[in-house]
């Protein structure tokens, strides 16, 4: 496994079983600091197991995987203090205000004073004044904000997306692609996104890893991918290229 | 605020937002004020026609007259139906109320927000026990609070220390007794693949604690059992049920809480002194206690392979 300063994520032979099928086949990835990843696939292909086992939701079936230097599944505390996690459905208490969502969520991850650092961090995704509202009212696009909000209070080390576009119109598809350019640059965060839609890839990441039916099939920077794939006229004509790599 | 309290600190918010929490103790409450009511009426009824027939046979020139009825009963045995409500109704509260802690959970989804922050199982569970355990103290306390008003206002009875003693007593051990049902709907709720399940088994459960059991312990029908009157009566039963006593009777819990309850608060005046109920009823007050630390060791390995993207118990 590797332990090289600088690589943030990594996974030797990480495998997960259920009874009939195989959702994840010896993963080895590597991911370093400060990067955008975009983990493409197509529905069922393994992304959110992969996600939820370096959250440490899920138990690997075998293989291992190290997050910010410790084991996810030995070290799952350390793990968790050290990332933020957005679910493909992001859910809350309905019932409950944003704030004291997000003050629940802050006290369990440490955070002393919430008020301020919610404040923060609303003032920081530009979405402050909607504290007092309660959850059950948002939209979609509002509700995978204050997502976002739980997930960068504690500032974690590596922020993993799951398909965070799912559900959004063009406008909060945008305003997310420049939360994350902007977490990323502004905190240097690491981010890990998975997602199926190719033109955000292109947009937000810097590499990409292309799993399918459990299995990586491609990984490298998108610059390299680009200039590899030189001949093909978009990044799905490069995507379907790398389908038939395999 | 450390994590615990964090948690406990949420439960108790969102129990006491939850509707049906509302409609059961609100039930609960008015029917321990209506048993009140009842209880001080009748008490009141019988002193007022008592003193009536005193000044008529005074009138009639009688001077040898009986002793008051109301001084035959003690002031405690006002607060019997007390027993028959908490067996019933605070039991099926705390079943649903822990049944709600964890279902809302399952249902808001959050728990894959809860199960990626630095906490522990053991924290969570204990964070939410801790709150479920401010909201049913909080009823039970009302409840003790308006018995004993209601007994202030009893003519020619009045609480001594040693009937506190007993109150205290009777409230810290049905608070354990309807503390084990909120575990079983907080286990079931962790434990059940559908929310009717999760509240069913439970369910299922109360009605052979507090009726099946019971009644092979006793051979009394249920009536009779949850009758205030005939609580602590004394039957013969024949093989059968002499046999499920043997087998029954330490495990019971049902029939141990209206047992102690009933000798707690006393019908008659000539009753046991409190440490003598407690020394005879040790083994049933370490049943209470094994079996609330045994569902609370089975909540922590359920919680531990429980599976929050799946929304189930991993075997």
């Amino acid at each position: 496994m590797n332990r090289d300063s600088n690589v943030i994520i990594s996974t030797h032979l990480l495998t997960k079983k259920y009874k009939k099928s195989v959702a994840l086949d010896s993963l080895d990835l590597t991911i370093n600091k400060g990067e955008i990843f975009g983990f493409l696939g197509h529905n069922g292909a393994g992304k959110t197991t992969t996600v939820s086992m370096l959250t440490t939701l899920l138990l690997p079936t075998s293989g291992s995987a190290l997050v910010c230097g410790f084991d996810v599944v030995k070290d799952s505390f350390e793990v968790k203090k050290r990332i933020g996690y957005l679910p493909e459905n992001v859910k809350f208490y309905d019932n409950l205000t944003a704030y004291e969502n997000l003050a629940y969520l802050a006290q369990l991850s440490g955070i002393h004073n919430p008020k301020d650092k919610i404040n923060e961090t609303l003032n920081f995704l530009e979405f402050a004044g909607v504290e007092n509202k309660k959850l059950g009212e948002f939209s979609k696009g509002m509700r995978q904000r204050i997502g976002i909000a739980q997930a960068i209070l504690h500032d974690p080390q590596v922020l993993f997306l799951d398909e965070p576009t799912s559900g959004l119109d063009p406008m909060g598809i945008k305003k997310l692609r420049d939360i994350i350019l902007k977490l990323n640059q502004e905190k240097g965060m690491t981010i890990f996104i998975n997602t199926h839609l190719l033109s955000e890839v292109a947009k937000t990441c810097t590499t990409i890893g292309v799993l399918n039916h459990g299995k990586l099939i491609y990984k490298d920077s998108l610059k390299n991918i680009i200039q590899r794939f030189h001949n093909e006229d978009s990044l799905e004509d490069i995507y379907f290229s790398m389908d038939s790599i395999q | 605020m450390n994590q615990i309290m964090v948690i406990a600190h949420s439960e108790i918010k969102n129990l006491f937002r939850e509707r049906v929490f509302f409609l059961l103790s609100t039930v609960f409450l008015l029917m321990t004020i209506a048993s009140s009511f009842i209880g001080w009426t009748t008490y009141s009824t019988t002193n007022a026609v008592y003193q009536a027939s005193v000044t008529y046979l005074h009138q009639q020139g009688v001077f040898q007259i009986p002793t008051n009825p109301v001084l035959s009963f003690p002031a405690l045995a006002s607060f019997r139906n007390v027993i028959v409500y908490i067996f019933l109704i605070g039991s099926l509260m705390a079943i649903i109320i822990g049944n709600r802690s964890f279902i809302r959970e399952r249902k808001s989804g959050i728990l894959q927000l809860l199960f990626t922050r630095p906490v522990s199982i053991s924290s969570i569970i204990l964070g939410k026990i801790m709150g479920i355990s401010v909201v049913l103290l909080a009823v039970i306390s009302l409840t003790a609070i308006v018995s004993i008003i209601s007994s202030l206002l009893l003519p020619l009875k009045h609480l001594g220390g040693v009937d506190l003693v007993n109150l205290i007593i009777f409230y810290s051990y049905s608070f354990c007794y309807i503390l084990l049902f909120a575990f079983l709907g907080l286990l079931f709720a962790i434990t059940a693949k559908s929310e009717s399940l999760a509240l069913f088994v439970p369910v299922c459960i109360w009605v052979g604690v507090s009726f099946v059991m019971p009644e092979l312990v006793t051979g009394q029908t249920p009536t009779a059992l949850l009758n205030p009157v005939t609580m602590d009566a004394v039957t013969s039963p024949g093989n059968f049920f002499a046999f499920m006593q043997s087998i029954l009777a330490p495990v019971s819990i049902g029939w141990h809480y209206t047992s102690i309850g009933s000798q707690l608060l006393p019908a008659t005046i000539d009753s046991k002194s409190t440490i003598d109920i407690l020394l005879e009823n040790k083994n049933s007050l370490i049943v209470l206690i094994i079996t609330l630390v045994g569902s609370y060791l089975l909540m922590l390995l359920q919680l531990q392979k429980y599976d929050a993207i799946n929304d189930t118990v991993n075997e």
